[in-house]
């Protein structure tokens, strides 16, 4: 079961590295030394004020090449032995407290892009790792933005090149959003940024770097602003998406597609950020009092065939950090949503303002964002835009009717003792192959033939084993 | 003043046989409102000297400044006939009672809302068929009469607009009675296509010596039928009203003279339908049009009108007095309320007929029983054919049919929808009915209930249907049947709010709407995009203006009006297309051929479908389509939406575990026949072929993981291996014009890569009729075009006709071809990656 269910261990080592990244480093140790890149004063420092004894290091698969002297340089610092971290259960950005508490470890650093999302149990640092920069190219493109008020994110990466104490850039209004310790109760932090004031529709968001994932979630969360990327590689400015609104309205077809579910996979993505045993509740909650059903998953990093082992879903919701929550593939047979979309789709208090919020820590009770889940038993049916049938929108909306007779009908005609009519049971009865069957006396005896062998990625006398186009795991 | 109470129609409800439910269809302009006026002013409801101009049944705004009708119009009206006429109602009839109850729907003639007719023929069971004189029968005088017939409605015909044919054609006795026979031969000539006379309904044919052919003009207020004149004669001869009837119409002559009947005209004689009946309206016309005031005098006199006319409108001269004079000679309403009650059936004869076509469930069940006997006592079942906008913003009242049993202000009912299945629980309501009411034209009356073989509307229901849906009082009662509708939603537009806030009320408003309209449909696309898709232009801005005005009453933007394409292959896949799992234990060997031509229309139209039994289907496939039988028997699936005109066919021999698999492929399928490789578009003919398959002896590794993504390459690769190609929707155009104009129609049509396919003048007039086909997606601005280019001379009807796969290859991008450049502005509206696809992503290497 494991393995149809979670990546292979051989998997980790054939996966290849994102090169781009591996050089950047090297760029960097060009230029600075290893100390300077990967901090390790700092690090030293940090474990020696919390006086803590069990620290691990985490690596994202970029940086490995560097982790053991990393280690080294560290450990002969703080005077005591360090485990390493690598493979990362769920996103690289993520802090792996589950890997980090099975080495009983007391704290974790994190090397490299993070996501800066509060963790549930251990104190971590995150060292950002440092890439080179053209301060001077990088103010070059950005005079010539004109906007009454520009925001400037950047790569984490980047950071050692915007140090918060030089605010003064020769840019006119800038709000520089410096990336901040996660602190869930703080309200101005947004994107793992810290945001004095929320941007308007005439304001700019500029972001320096190249984080794809990272530029989907600045261009949702800021959708009525404009977006430029500066790509400090190639030292260009550019808008990294056609059209702000229409991502938007990608998204908002998904929560029309919420609704339309009838069964919803709960996708457990990460177990490191604070409260995301709350954020599951709440899911649950507001899915079952909403008449649909939900399942609960945990795959690991999820992917096209893992989350395709389960087509009597029609949706999953996503639980993970920001960064890693706006999954939109059309390689996916069943989209995946965040939890804030599904709170959209089904808490019937929560209008659709063009508002979006990654950050399912947001909508938890307690955040300024959040918005209680009345379970409204009287609602009227609604019209899908999707399918144009009529979808009972609650749990009384489908008709009680006092159905004896055709239940201890169904209890014969199945297998099954009992069969849900809105569960997974029904997609199950839909089925033309629904399990064992012996077929006694309707196969043909045939004599033995001697088949193919070897091993079906490549059998005997096929040449090179695998060679298929999809040969890395997504 | 109307001259009826809700009480008498209530009373009059429960008379069965002395209802009629009738509607009024005809080709656009052919003056179906308008003669609908003649009968609601018998009825008292508008006054008669505005009859022909009020088109009281036109009841929206836009509906009167058009000058056309948009949405049906259902209306109740309570007559009584004269003793004399109730011999001729040759139907069974209720005892003791004099009372007739017409319910009448006036449907819309522009092809574009057809779906409107098509609701109107469910809930009826006649059908007026106005035809203008002048034009003669048109296409869509077919194709509505093609629907009433499949619909098993007993039809009558109006020849309308004969002012126009005495006044401006000036045409001769002779010539206008041979178009009238020639109208007639045409309409007949239709029905008999679509019935047989020992065909369910028996004879269909119209025949005006039967007098169930009416002529008149609507617009002046009068109408006849042979009846009226033999009635008139009869005496004079001392001949029964029956057989002078017959001998009124087709090859009778009389001469003065010998005074004899003859078969053949010679030169002392005169055909009788022109001396008995065109005569004395010709001479009435000449003598009034030029101001003959003696000869007036007499002719008054001679007709009898004179005392029934007022001092005042004795005075009019000229037009005013031939319409009043016309109207007060020979009323249309009589005539029209003549025809209707004695040739067009009651609920109770119609319903014998109809029951078993109208019903999903077996034919012998307790709700069919009911319905085939129209009881009022057996268990409730009604059609609701559409929802009809109150005044009340946001709700509607379902309007439909009792079939049988009876509907009360109150009662709780079971409310089902089109896909309700029996014995489960989807799509289905159980709910009170708030409230029963009569509809009334722009008005509505509350009544108490309502029994079978009435028409009626209901409040509180609308919430618990889309559009269309059954309404019973018996948990094993099936649905009524679906309508289908002989247009298809192929022109679409984007709508977006202006101010982006807005979206909400957008949305609400584009679920109003789905709801106001039988046909529309309102989407979502993955794009993000709210679509409304109509059948064509004036459909889709009508439906823009509710959804800006009334529905969602906020600006909106649109974009320019898109079609949607399909996708499909010309060729058999040149290679065995691979795809390998992506645990590389599985694999998969598929090939795409293009299904023969007519199979893809014979599973839309249901002729071949996935519940048909696989041993008949197989047997049609091979005899017709000459498949293979043994593949033929062995479809596993239709997509997309499990019943699209895409099949995938188990060609293996042998193979082990397929049948485990199979669920998985078909998921595959049907993701694949929806978001075609080529530009996410529907596929449509394609055949997918699955040779072999070699699976992973362990069950774990041939999960629905492996095998629906790489399903979905395989069949990606086949169709990239197959010279895949584009279909567009085109259209039939039908054109009327004068010769002269014919050239700019031919002019206009290649430069929008239309072609004329038929080209004919149009017997009797100086019309010709143009028929083409019209690519959908050039046909946006065509009446404008047509009309600046025939100096307004030519009015195009355009209904979708077929899919048609466009010359060129979407791959070429260096050839830069048309469909290449649609399959790119597609994706680009989709926001999806515009580069072409790539085989190498979906094809595996052994």
């Amino acid at each position: 079961m494991a393995a149809a269910l979670s990546s292979p261990e051989e998997a980790v080592l054939a996966r290849t590295v994102d090169a781009s990244q591996v050089n950047e480093v090297e760029r960097a140790l060009a230029t600075w030394d290893l100390e300077r890149v990967f901090e390790i004063q700092r690090c030293a420092d940090w474990i020696r004020d919390r006086q803590l004894t069990r620290v691990t290091l985490q690596f994202p698969d970029g940086l490995l090449k560097w982790a053991p002297s990393v280690a080294n340089r560290l450990e002969s610092l703080v005077g005591h032995r360090l485990a390493i971290l690598g493979d990362t259960s769920f996103g690289d950005c993520c802090v792996d407290e589950v890997a980090a508490q099975h080495l009983n470890a007391d704290g974790v650093i994190h090397f490299g892009d993070t996501c800066l999302t509060p963790t549930q149990r251990l104190p971590v640092l995150f060292v950002f790792t440092r890439w080179p920069f053209n301060r001077g190219a990088f103010f070059l493109a950005a005079m010539n933005v004109d906007a009454p008020r520009v925001f400037l994110f950047f790569d984490v990466r980047y950071a050692h090149a915007f140090p918060p104490e030089d605010e003064a850039t020769p840019l006119g209004p800038v709000i520089t959003c410096q990336p901040v310790q996660p602190d869930i109760d703080n309200p101005h932090i947004l994107c793992g940024r810290r945001c004095p004031i929320r941007p308007g529709s005439n304001d700019t968001i500029l972001y320096c770097g190249r984080d794809l994932k990272y530029i989907q979630l600045l261009s949702l969360t800021f959708n009525p602003c404009q977006l430029l990327q500066f790509d400090p590689e190639a030292e260009t400015l550019q808008s990294p998406v056609s059209s702000m609104k229409r991502e938007l309205m990608q998204r908002f077809y998904l929560i029309e597609r919420a609704k339309d579910a009838q069964r919803i996979g709960i996708l457990v993505g990460t177990l490191g950020v604070s409260r995301y045993r709350d954020i599951i509740e709440r899911v649950n909650r507001a899915i079952q009092s909403s008449g649909k059903r939900s399942y609960t998953f945990l795959v690991g990093k999820p992917n096209v065939a893992k989350l395709a082992n389960f087509p009597e879903i029609d949706l999953f919701v996503l639980i993970a950090c920001p960064a890693n929550s706006i999954v939109h593939s059309k390689e996916y047979m069943q989209p995946v949503i965040t939890p804030f979309e599904l709170d959209v789709a089904l808490n019937q208090d929560r209008a659709w303002t063009g508002q979006f919020l990654a950050n399912f820590q947001d909508i938890l009770p307690g955040q300024t964002e959040h918005i209680d889940f009345q379970p409204n038993s009287e609602a009227d049916p609604d019209i899908s835009l999707i399918s144009g049938r009529l979808r009972p929108m609650s749990m009384a909306a489908s008709p009680a009717l006092e159905d004896q007779a055709s239940h201890a009908l169904m209890a014969q005609e199945t297998r099954l003792s009992n069969i849900n009519d809105q569960g997974g049971g029904s997609f199950l009865q839909s089925k033309s192959w629904q399990g064992l069957e012996q077929k006694l006396g309707q196969t043909e005896v045939a004599m033995a033939v001697p088949g193919a062998s070897g091993i079906a990625a490549g059998y005997a006398g096929e040449g090179v084993v695998g060679g298929g186009p999809q040969e890395a795991q997504l | 003043m109307v001259n009826f109470t809700v009480d008498e129609i209530r009373g009059i409800m429960d008379k069965r046989n002395n209802i009629r439910n009738m509607s009024v269809i005809a080709h656009v302009d052919h003056g179906k409102s308008t003669l609908t006026d003649s009968l609601l002013a018998k009825a008292g409801i508008i006054a008669g000297s505005k009859a022909g101009e009020t088109r009281a049944t036109d009841t929206r705004k836009d509906e009167q400044e058009r000058c056309i009708t948009i949405k049906s119009t259902a209306i109740s009206m309570y007559f009584e006939m004269e003793e004399k006429d109730l011999a001729f109602v040759k139907q069974e009839r209720e005892k003791d009672c004099a009372g007739f109850l017409i319910n009448l729907i006036d449907s819309p003639g522009h092809v574009d809302f057809s779906s409107e007719v098509t609701a109107a023929l469910r809930v009826t069971d006649g059908a007026l068929v106005v035809v203008d004189c002048v034009s003669g029968v048109c296409v869509q005088t077919e194709t509505v009469l093609r629907q009433a017939i499949a619909e098993r409605i007993r039809p009558v015909l109006f020849m309308n607009k004969m002012d126009r044919a005495l006044l401006e054609l000036q045409l001769e006795q002779e010539d206008l009675y041979q178009t009238f026979q020639r109208i007639v031969e045409n309409v007949n000539v239709i029905i008999a296509t679509y019935a047989d006379d020992d065909g369910p309904m028996g004879v269909v044919r119209v025949d005006p010596a039967n007098a169930s052919v009416g002529f008149g003009s609507g617009l002046h207020g009068w109408a006849f039928t042979l009846k009226q004149f033999a009635e008139m004669y009869a005496s004079k001869f001392g001949v029964d009203v029956d057989k002078l009837m017959s001998k009124l119409w087709g090859e009778n002559f009389f001469s003065p003279k010998t005074k004899k009947w003859t078969k053949s005209k010679n030169e002392d004689n005169k055909r009788s339908f022109c001396m008995y009946i065109l005569d004395p309206i010709y001479k009435v016309f000449d003598a009034i049009m030029n101001f003959k005031k003696d000869e007036t005098d007499k002719l008054l006199d001679k007709l009898e009108v004179k005392s029934k006319m007022k001092y005042e409108e004795l005075q009019q001269e000229g037009k005013p007095l031939m319409k009043t004079v016309m109207r007060t000679w020979l009323p249309a309403g009589e005539a029209m309320f003549m025809m209707i009650v004695v040739h067009l059936p009651s609920p109770v004869t119609a319903q014998r007929y109809r029951a078993e076509m109208l019903y999903e469930g077996p034919k012998d069940d307790s709700a069919c029983v009911a319905m085939k006997a129209c009881d009022p006592n057996g268990p409730l079942m009604m059609y609701i054919s559409k929802m009809v906008p109150t005044t009340d913003k946001g709700r509607f009242y379902a309007f439909g049919r009792v079939f049988s049993g009876k509907i009360a202000t109150g009662m709780k009912a079971r409310i089902m929808g089109p896909n309700y299945i029996p014995g489960k629980k989807d799509d289905l309501y159980e709910k009170s009915i708030q409230r029963t009411i009569l509809m009334m034209g722009r008005y509505i009356e509350a009544i108490e209930d309502v029994p079978c073989g009435n028409i009626c509307g209901l409040v509180g229901v609308d919430q618990f249907l889309v559009k269309t849906g059954t309404i019973t009082t018996s948990k094993e009662a099936h649905n009524l049947k679906v309508m289908k509708f002989s247009v298809s939603p192929v022109v679409r537009v984007a709508v977006e709010p202006k101010n982006p806030s807005d979206l909400p009320k957008l949305v609400e408003g584009l679920k109003r709407l789905a709801k106001s309209d039988p046909m529309v449909q309102c989407t979502i696309e993955s794009s993000g995009e709210h679509i409304i898709a109509g059948a064509g232009e004036l459909h889709l801005e009508i439906c823009l203006k509710d959804l800006e005005e009334d529905h969602a009453q906020i600006p909106i933007k649109k974009s320019d009006p898109v079609v949607s394409y399909r996708e499909t292959v010309a060729e058999e896949s040149s290679q065995m297309c691979l795809s390998k799992s992506p645990n590389k234990h599985n694999r998969l060997f598929m090939r795409a051929v293009p299904m023969p031509d007519g199979l893809a229309e014979d599973i839309d139209n249901g002729e071949v479908n996935p519940r048909d039994d696989f041993k008949t289907r197989g047997r049609y496939l091979a005899d017709k389509y000459e498949y293979d039988i043994t593949e033929a028997r062995k479809i596993w699936c239709f997509g997309p939406e499990t019943n699209g005109p895409n099949i995938m066919v188990d060609c293996s021999k042998g193979v082990q575990y397929l049948n485990e698999i199979k669920d998985s492929v078909v998921a595959g399928f049907q993701w694949a026949t929806k978001e075609g490789v080529l530009c996410d578009e529907n596929c449509r003919g394609i055949r997918f072929n699955i040779y072999d398959v070699t699976l992973h002896t362990d069950a774990i590794h041939r999960g629905g993981g492996q095998i629906i993504p790489t399903a979905r390459r395989c069949l990606y690769a086949c169709v990239l291996t197959a010279e895949p190609r584009l279909m567009e929707p085109v259209y039939l155009v039908e054109i009327q014009c004068p010769e002269n104009a014919v050239g700019g129609i031919y002019g206009v049509l290649n430069r929008r890569r239309g072609h004329v396919f038929e080209e004919s003048q149009v017997v009797g007039t100086p019309m010709f009729q143009v028929k083409a086909y019209l690519p959908v997606n050039e046909s946006f601005g065509f009446t404008a075009d047509l009309r600046s280019n025939t100096g307004g001379q030519a009015f195009p009807q355009c209904v979708f006709d077929h899919w048609q796969v466009m010359p060129g290859d979407p791959m070429a991008a260096e050839a830069n071809s048309k469909p290449y450049q649609i399959c790119q502005e597609t994706k680009k509206r989709k926001g999806l990656k515009e580069a072409l696809p790539d085989l190498g992503s979906y094809l595996d290497k052994m």
